[in-house]
């Protein structure tokens, strides 16, 4: 026994080693160079390139342009990923009894002092604000609906560190509401992605191509700027992220209690 | 040897010791809470080190973005000529969120197992499961 103990931890060793070397092989001996690579080039050129729109987005921010248009198809396929994870959540934390959820509504949560409930107060405002603007913001301006969410997200952990968890379900974040948007989102974007190719355009199609009849999404509407479909996408995309950070805060804040109580009967392990 | 060249060898020095960290840590901690704070470790480590590949020894290098939301062939010149790589970050974004999702999951399952075992050592919970 003692042995293959040996035997695995020299095999560990050299399987650790060899790891390190080879990722180590790959990136050290490059520096910075003062030159651009030919693919960030080509995004920086032709994302907002109104004299050879062939090839634009109608966004000057290039990153939410490479994000949604050029490479559209693979953000769609993580934002599944994404909204799989948080299934998998629920999945873990099912309730067989649902009804404990009400009993705990009622009997209400212990909350902090009032200074620390004001200054919350103030600080919850002040994210929801800023994240809103950058999901309404995510085409013009740095960042977009994945970064607005994660910044939505610590909204919910405040609220529920400094008040309570059934303060959040009374103002409204509740858990099947928070189902309904986060869904609400992923069909935003699946319409949005679905509509050229009915229009006999592409999927993900964003702006007019000479090889497509899609006419393409509006730029602008009236003095604002929408940058095609990177807006609504943006918007789909905040809905998906930040509901489901909520989700997951929601679920993983209940009182071990709750579970204690529906897990009676059930054999450990079993 | 140069300034800049020192600087770019002490943060891949850096880089890949967080890294050897945190490969230490998910592969020998008994810990399932720090394996999964290991794992975040290094997929955080992951996108700095892509990150960092987009720098560009410019003078005042600029973020990928548009000023004043106009475009002309000079700003467009200006902009190839100073802004950073947007491929790493791109690539970057979403792996940092999906990142964020995978430890959410990971932490639901550590409590789960928590809840049945009363454990979080995996050798107890295989000794447990009688494997």
């Amino acid at each position: 026994m003692e042995g293959v103990k040996a035997l695995f931890i020299i095999l560990m060793v050299i399987a650790f080693a060899l790891v390190i070397t080879y990722i180590s092989y790959g990136t050290i001996g490059y520096s910075p160079k003062e030159e651009i690579r030919p693919l960030g080039e080509h995004f920086v050129k032709f994302t907002f390139n109104e004299e050879e729109k062939t090839w634009w987005a109608a966004s000057p921010e290039t990153i939410t342009a490479a994000l949604w248009d050029y490479r559209g198809l693979d953000t769609v396929y993580e934002t599944t990923v994404f909204y799989l994870a948080v299934i998998g959540c629920l999945a873990i934390f099912r309730l067989r009894k649902p009804s404990f959820l009400r009993e705990l509504e009622e009997k209400g949560g212990v909350e902090l002092t009032v200074i620390v409930k004001v200054v919350t107060s103030i600080v919850v405002a002040a994210i929801l604000l800023i994240s809103i603007d950058i999901a309404l913001h995510g085409h013009i301006t740095p960042g977009g609906g994945f970064q607005a969410g994660s910044a939505f997200a610590v909204a919910p952990l405040l609220l529920i560190a400094a008040f309570s968890r059934s303060f959040l379900e009374k103002l409204g974040f509740k858990i099947n509401i928070s189902h309904t948007l986060r869904t609400l989102g992923l069909l935003i974007i699946a319409f949005v992605a679905i509509l050229p190719p009915l229009l006999s355009g592409f999927i993900l199609q964003n702006q007019p191509k000479p090889w497509a009849a899609f006419p393409g999404y509006p730029v602008k509407l009236g003095p604002f700027e929408l940058g095609g479909s990177l807006f609504y996408l943006d918007i789909g995309e905040y809905l998906n992220v930040a509901m489901g950070f909520l989700a997951i805060f929601l679920l993983i804040s209940l009182p071990e209690s709750v579970f204690k109580k529906d897990m009676e009967g059930v054999e450990s392990g079993a | 040897m140069e300034l800049e060249t020192l600087i770019v060898t002490y943060i891949y020095a850096m880089f890949f010791a967080v890294f050897a960290i945190a490969l230490y840590g998910v592969v020998i901690k008994p810990n399932i809470v720090k394996k999964i704070i290991a794992l975040s470790i290094l997929g955080d480590t992951a996108n700095t080190i892509i990150i960092f590949l987009g720098y560009r020894t410019v003078a005042k290098p600029l973020p990928p973005i548009f000023p004043e939301r106009t475009f002309s062939k000079d700003v467009l010149e200006m902009l190839l000529s100073r802004t950073v790589d947007p491929t790493p970050q791109v690539l970057v974004i979403t792996a940092i969120v999906i990142n964020m999702a995978v430890t959410a999951l990971l932490a639901f399952l550590a409590i789960q197992v928590y809840r049945l075992y009363g454990t979080l050592d995996f050798r107890k919970v295989i000794k447990m499961r009688g494997w």
